[in-house]
């Protein structure tokens, strides 16, 4: 069997996971750093703290787990972008929509990469 | 006999490449069915208005048109449920029309053939042996995907079949899943070659329409996404094999 000559297998599989991370991921973290300390619940306001904020982004595995997150999440957003494109029956060639999208999402992973190595 | 409703029917002649839409006012039962109302236009008011059906009870997947924009299987869709009318039929979508209702069905077939829809077998036992048993277990993985009656509703309701042409498509791709899953079967390789090309399934956007029109609730889009599944396992596996295979 030759499947090698379509990787489409390999994007789907950033987008499968990136759409599970999203689902369960980001809620969580847009509840715990916007949500919560707008509603001003103390544990997340306390939380939220420049130095607290700060000491926690220093740590490798937090970087890490967000670096995943973010990169995933975009892959999974770009192949959803492309896709919508297609049902929206938007008069563009495929194959330029699918580079360009699959792209902005590589750049934005190595931002975050540089972004969060800089920390 | 009673009430009376209006269909508004598409028509089309292929000799002079013409259609239009014409009304028949008709006196209906409320029994009746979509394609009561049709077979009765064709029997008392114009014979030469052409559809297709076969069973009347949905299980042919004959009768599968567009009805007041949606798609539907005429055998299962009561009239009443569309009143006061009028009720506007039209060919499925995504199809050459033939004439009047009934659509050309070459390329389904064509690609229906494509995905080898049968039991597929390295070396076909002997009839001695008996059958090919399979436990209860085993047939529930796949039953729901055998319940397709062909009606190709789900090719009309797509919408990447109305601008990719040779995407194989929902109903032809679940069958080849329900194939794949079969115990009894051994081609899933051969399967897989077609349904992981770029015609097959990762042409599908996962829109879902296919699985809201189904009639038999066969969910083509859930058949796609478990067929995505075992895709990227093959994807990936393919690569660990052949640098397995280089050693």
């Amino acid at each position: 069997m030759n499947i090698k000559g379509s990787h489409e297998a390999f994007w789907w599989s950033l987008f499968s996971v990136g759409g599970v991370v999203s689902a369960m991921v980001v809620p969580v973290l847009v509840f715990a750093t916007i949500v919560g300390p707008g509603l001003g619940w103390d544990v997340f306001a306390d939380a939220m703290r420049y130095d607290r904020l700060s000491r926690l982004l220093g740590n490798q595995l937090v970087k890490m787990g967000l670096f995943v997150v973010i990169a995933l999440s975009l892959f999974h957003a770009f192949h959803r972008i492309r896709h919508l494109i297609t049902d929206l029956h938007v008069p563009v060639p495929g194959m330029p929509v699918a580079a360009l999208s699959y792209l902005l999402a590589i750049v934005g992973t190595v931002v975050a990469a540089i972004v969060l190595w800089l920390m | 006999m009673g009430s009376k409703v209006t269909f508004e029917v598409f028509r089309f002649d292929s000799e002079t490449e013409e259609s239009s839409y014409q009304d028949f006012e008709m006196e209906y039962e409320d029994e009746w069915v979509i394609l009561d109302g049709l077979n009765y236009i064709k029997g008392f008011i114009d014979g030469s208005l052409s559809h297709r059906w076969s069973c009347r009870m949905g299980v042919c997947g004959s009768c599968g048109m567009i009805v007041n924009g949606y798609p539907t299987l005429t055998c299962s869709t009561f009239i009443r449920d569309y009143l006061p009318g009028p009720i506007r039929v039209e060919p499925l979508t995504n199809f050459k029309v033939e004439r009047d209702l009934i659509v050309n069905l070459d390329d389904f077939l064509r690609k229906l053939q494509q995905i080898s829809p049968w039991i597929v077998r390295d070396e076909e036992r002997a009839i001695e042996h008996g059958e090919y048993l399979q436990t209860p277990a085993e047939l529930a993985t796949f039953k729901q995907f055998t319940l397709c009656i062909n009606c190709m509703l789900c090719y009309s309701a797509c919408p990447v079949v109305s601008h990719e042409l040779n995407f194989i498509g929902p109903a032809v791709l679940t069958l080849g899943h329900r194939y794949n899953l079969d115990s009894r079967d051994q081609g899933a390789d051969m399967r897989l070659d077609e349904m992981l090309s770029s015609d097959g399934i990762w042409s599908c956007t996962f829109v879902g329409e296919c699985s809201q029109v189904c009639p038999k609730h066969v969910d083509p889009a859930g058949a796609i996404q478990q067929s995505k599944v075992s895709g990227v396992m093959a994807y990936f596996k393919s690569f660990v094999m052949s640098s397995g295979s280089r050693e």
